[in-house]
């Protein structure tokens, strides 16, 4: 009798975590097609530019690290105002002889900074890169993107609004047609950052900064206590500090950027593990933070903050709630068919629920993307990964454990790899 | 511009909107969205009620055709029992929802035997699809485990199972009833709140409608075989995969065709869908690499597109 | 076909065959655009007229140089067919009321009768003054441009020298200028850029800059330190009269800049800005509310406004220091100057008093 109560209670209290999740996802999407759009800053285009630092972190990054080393080149932003920095951090193939190279190419504008010690990863990376440059903002790129000309300048523009911490920009799959995995991904990245991202800038809650095509300003980043290399997650880590110290982070859709996506489902589970583990590093560190801070911030902020850092404990909820669901199934409990279809129903939401799909449609109609629309069914599948494998990645000890990364975490690169000839 | 309400006239409006070759220059994406209007509380309360209670004004003919397919189909794929009727009260209204009466059995040994095989070939696949058909392996494994916990509980659990094959059947068309009801207010809030024509908006709820009408009472026949034939053991697989989740899938297949119709409202403005990307267009994508000589104090605007090979001829200005 | 003389597993099969294949018909649309794609490219990302208002007339210019619109002999059609009128003072375009759809070159600075509609592109290829009335879809002038009373521009103009618009001009789209732009009062606009941009009727009133220790320091009281020189108000927030703030204020309020304060960084107020006369603001102003810039202050940096942007006789970014003004909507008064850019997204308009 006690399995049951336990199921039952388990069971509800999923169903009810579904549902706000569900209803955040259908409310942005309204949002984001009804409510009035928020870009404040897109239509800065003259203005005395700050000093930037462009930090591009690069860890066997080879293959391609010269088409983003080239793209930031071209940029319009001014030269004197600019520093390139890509970091090398102990790769073991050609990325810093490519360093050097350009480096050699353009000593005014490209300097390099090369690693072979110290805490390995992004965030370590990047703490020891700034302290040697003094750009009053910082942008990072990941060395698989590629801005373009007029994207360093977008995404500088709101920083000239002095409460502006950190800046995020759009994320635009480039090698969307290889395969049903890049095909979702798409689709998925539309939701996200269409719809989701930007509804979140509408309603001044907590868009979030990606760690790539964005920005920070240095005094923010020194008020919260600069990068934590000790973060899996170092973005989102670094969104939540700011938030909480009064800083605003912004998200602008127009400033689009092209990246690549995972092109296997294995460097896509990896990915997306490391996503969750971070992300659940977070939750641990500032849930308590942001709710102990509830009167400092508006507590639309608060909510969707502490919903934004749960985002990944969702997936275990969700395979709780088909445990449950199981359980009392085979325990007839209730012995009513309507409720147990209830409990179906809400079930279903294991493999992802309606409001995802709604949100991956109406982001997609708004792209001007109808036909790729019709992929949407398969998007069953990559939820399921996703489910599966975010509920292994939550249950395992680094989601919840202080620690710092051991080695560079990255998803592995296809541009170069590719055979002549095929797309 | 009309010098009374200090609007643009029509034509006006439609000359800033029209490119030189005569297009029309959409927004950009980042820029776009829909406008709330009054017909709106059409699309989402007027629309979905009509189909609501026309549903409910035609479920006594629906049901008494599912009553005559199965009456049809049940001697030939040897189900035994009759057709029965279950009462099902919807508010004022009663709905008769027939079922078979057919019974299933506590699973043999045999069913059992059958059972770890299925496991083995789930599990079989589950570990060997790889690569592409990682996902459909995924899938394997999950049902693999459904299955076992059918196994499992049909190995240690004493008889009688908490279902009997005909609560299960009638329970299964019942839900099937519900979802039917409810289905135009799901396409309301999901689908008419777009901007697509009134009739690609009946069009939409009458497809799921008819799809779901036809399909459930077939699903449900093919439930009562599977289980009078491989006994209890196949229901738990049958109601947690099968059953509603196929449903929503329904929908969601149409609804993603559904969602790329062209509409000619405002969001097709910004349909400026690119060409298939063409071969070997991923390792053009970036600009030429500058040289250090080309490269000016400020480097001036770019012309040229970054996505040169896959982008459409120059904008429509 | 008779059913009962099958087995029941061939029925069976014959059953779950129909389903499998009802259950198909939905997915075919995706199947499809699995196996055959049709949009399966990248977004066409990083639009390039992005933050490029001269994108079109660069575009039309290139176009112009490419199809002898700048040549001695102006040809008949574009490569594309489209017709190409000229008009000169020898051969001008007579008045009509209906709609010219060619694309018309002015050759010389003969004005095109009043009220004329140009559905097409216009290039004038020496400094024109326009007359009243005239409705020009897109106009490109290889000199200066004066846009006569009443005249409407639908996309956009571009001069390779002066602007300047007389009253009643509707600037829709975009309004450039090599040099400068001069609006005169009850000019609507959507975005403008030039060296300088100014409201006609008065002169700037220009304020003396003194050094900032001429100035009686000001630290905000009840605020939190976001940084060194950076201060975060809870609530209001009003610097004095002859203060100077050295750095930079949020306030979760409104911010109020009295007579003749100075602040050497940046601004954000949650509500309102309000930058009283003779103030001078070396950063930048932003603000979810109203921001009004009195006549006699200066702003250096760019004013960011959610709301709505007052600029009364006031200089806005400086020559050689360009800057952006940018709200829904742009209210400018007799004698506002602004070096760079003005972005209005709802509505722009010059107005004679407050």
């Amino acid at each position: 009798m006690s399995i049951i109560m336990a199921a039952n209670i388990g069971l509800w209290f999923c169903i009810v975590v579904l549902a706000v999740y569900t209803l955040r996802h259908y409310f942005f999407t309204l949002n984001r097609l009804f409510g009035r759009h928020r870009q404040p800053y897109v239509d800065i285009i003259q203005a005395d530019w700050p000093p930037l630092t462009v930090f591009v972190p690069a860890h066997n990054e080879s293959r391609v690290v010269r088409d983003s080393l080239d793209a930031l080149l071209t940029c319009d932003y001014p030269a004197d105002r600019l520093t390139i920095v890509p970091i090398d951090d102990r790769s073991v193939d050609d990325t810093r002889t490519i360093l050097l190279e350009y480096a050699a190419n353009y000593p005014e504008r490209i300097k390099p900074f090369l690693r072979d010690d110290g805490i390995p990863g992004k965030a370590a990376a990047l703490a020891e890169a700034m302290a040697k440059h003094d750009g009053e903002i910082a942008l990072v790129f990941d060395a698989d993107y590629i801005p373009g000309v007029r994207l360093l300048k977008q995404l500088v523009a709101p920083f000239f609004d002095p409460e502006v911490g950190a800046v995020m920009g759009r994320v635009v799959p480039l090698n969307v047609g290889l395969s049903l995995l890049t095909r979702l991904l798409d689709l998925e990245r539309a939701g996200g950052y269409q719809v989701d991202q930007q509804a979140r800038m509408n309603l001044r809650l907590v868009p979030q900064y990606g760690g790539t095509v964005g920005g920070v300003r240095r005094a923010a980043l020194a008020q919260v206590g600069g990068w934590n290399v000790d973060s899996l997650a170092e973005d989102t880590d670094l969104t939540v500090r700011l938030v909480l110290n009064g800083w605003d982070v912004v998200y602008q859709n127009r400033s689009e950027c092209y990246e690549e996506v995972p092109e296997t489902w294995e460097s896509r589970i990896r990915q997306i593990k490391r996503w969750a583990k971070g992300h659940n590093q977070a939750m641990r560190r500032y849930v308590g933070a942001l709710i102990r801070n509830r009167r400092d911030l508006p507590f639309i902020q608060v909510l969707d903050g502490v919903l934004l850092l749960g985002v990944f404990v969702v997936p275990l909820v969700l395979l709780l709630g088909w445990v449950c669901t199981v359980t009392l199934f085979y325990a007839g409990y209730p012995p009513s068919w309507g409720r147990v279809t209830i409990l179906a129903i809400s079930s279903f939401s294991t493999v992802g629920n309606f409001a995802a799909f709604f949100q991956v449609a109406a982001a997609s109609r708004l792209d001007g993307s109808r036909e790729r629309i019709r992929m949407l069914p398969f998007l069953f599948l990559g939820f399921l990964v996703s489910t599966l494998s975010v509920g292994r990645a939550s249950m395992s000890r680094a989601s919840w454990l202080r620690g710092q990364p051991m080695e560079w975490q990255k998803t592995e690169r296809h541009r170069a790899t590719r055979p002549s000839g095929t797309p | 511009m009309s010098r009374v309400t200090g609007r643009p006239s029509r034509r006006i409006a439609q000359l800033r909107d029209q490119g030189f070759r005569g297009g029309r220059i959409a927004p950009h994406r980042a820029m776009i969205g829909l406008e709330v209007s009054w017909t709106l509380l059409v699309d989402l309360v007027v629309l979905p009620a009509i189909f609501a209670v026309a549903m409910l004004v035609l479920l006594d003919p629906l049901m008494d055709g599912w009553r005559a397919v199965f009456e049809f189909i049940r001697a030939p794929l040897g189900l035994p029992g009759v057709v029965s009727t279950r009462i099902v009260e919807l508010g004022p209204l009663a709905v008769a929802v027939p079922f078979y009466s057919s019974e299933a059995g506590w699973p043999t040994a045999r069913d059992m035997q059958t059972g770890w095989l299925v496991i083995g070939v789930l599990v079989l696949l589950g570990v060997t699809l790889r690569g592409r058909l990682l996902p459909v392996g995924y899938l394997m494994r999950a049902l693999a485990v459904i299955q076992l916990s059918a196994q499992l509980w049909f190995w240690l659990a004493p008889p009688p199972f908490s279902y009997t094959l005909p609560e299960y059947i009638s329970g299964l068309l019942v839900c099937g009833v519900v979802i039917l009801l409810l289905a135009p207010f799901l396409v309301a809030f999901t689908f008419h709140i777009f901007d697509f024509l009134l009739w690609q908006k009946v069009y939409m709820v009458s497809l799921l409608l008819g799809h779901l009408a036809i399909m459930l009472p077939l699903q449900a026949t093919v439930h009562a075989w599977i289980i009078h034939r491989g006994s209890l053991l196949a229901m738990p697989m049958l109601f947690l995969v099968f059953g509603v989740l196929l449903d929503v899938f329904v929908y969601v297949s149409l609804y993603g065709w559904g969602m790329s119709w062209r509409s000619g409202g405002v969001l097709d403005a910004v349909d400026r869908r690119p060409p298939v990307l063409p071969k070997g267009a991923l390792r053009s994508v970036t600009r030429p690499r500058p040289t250090p000589s080309a490269l000016r104090p400020i480097t001036p605007p770019m012309g040229g597109p970054i996505t040169s090979p896959i982008a459409r001829p120059g904008p429509d200005a | 076909m008779d059913l009962t003389t099958l087995s029941p597993i061939l029925n069976f099969a014959l059953l779950l065959g129909a389903l499998l294949l009802w259950l198909f018909l939905p997915l075919i649309p995706a199947m499809m655009e699995l196996l055959r794609p049709r949009d399966a490219a990248p977004l066409n990302a990083v639009g390039n007229d992005a933050g490029l208002l001269t994108f079109f007339a660069d575009s039309f210019t290139q176009r112009a140089t490419q199809e002898g619109l700048l040549g001695t002999m102006v040809p008949p059609r574009l490569s594309n067919g489209a017709l190409v009128r000229s008009h000169s003072q020898s051969e001008p375009i007579s008045a009509s009321r209906r709609p010219i759809t060619a694309v018309v070159v002015l050759m010389d600075s003969e004005p095109l009768p009043e009220n004329t509609v140009l559905e097409g592109e216009c290039l004038a290829r020496l400094t024109i003054r326009g007359s009243a009335g005239v409705t020009y879809r897109a106009l490109l002038g290889q000199r200066d441009v004066l846009l006569g009373r009443d005249s409407t521009i639908l996309r956009w103009v571009h001069a390779r020298g002066r602007l300047e618009a007389e009253e009643g001009t509707r600037l829709l789209g975009r309004a450039t200028a090599d040099r400068s732009i001069t609006l005169a009062a009850n000019v609507s606009f959507d975005r403008l850029e030039a060296g300088v941009i100014r409201v006609s009727g008065r002169d700037a009133v220009e304020t003396p800059v003194m050094p900032t220790g001429a100035y009686l320091r000001f630290v905000p009281e009840r605020s939190m330190s976001m940084g060194p020189s950076y201060w975060r108000v809870t609530g209001d927030l009003i610097i004095p009269a002859g203060a100077a703030l050295v750095g930079s204020v949020i306030a979760t309020g409104s911010i109020i800049v009295r007579e003749g304060a100075r602040v050497t960084g940046s601004m954000k107020a949650h509500r309102e800005i309000r930058i009283q006369a003779g103030t001078v603001v070396v950063g930048s102003c932003a603000a979810r509310g109203r921001i009004a810039i009195e006549s006699g202050s200066r702003v250096s940096g760019p004013i960011i406004s959610e709301s709505e942007i007052l600029i009364e006789s006031a200089i806005v970014g400086a020559a050689g220091k360009m800057t952006t003004v940018t709200a829904p909507i742009v209210r400018l008064m007799p004698g506002a100057t602004v070096y760079g850019a003005i972005m209005a997204a709802e509505n722009g308009l010059t107005i004679a008093s407050s």
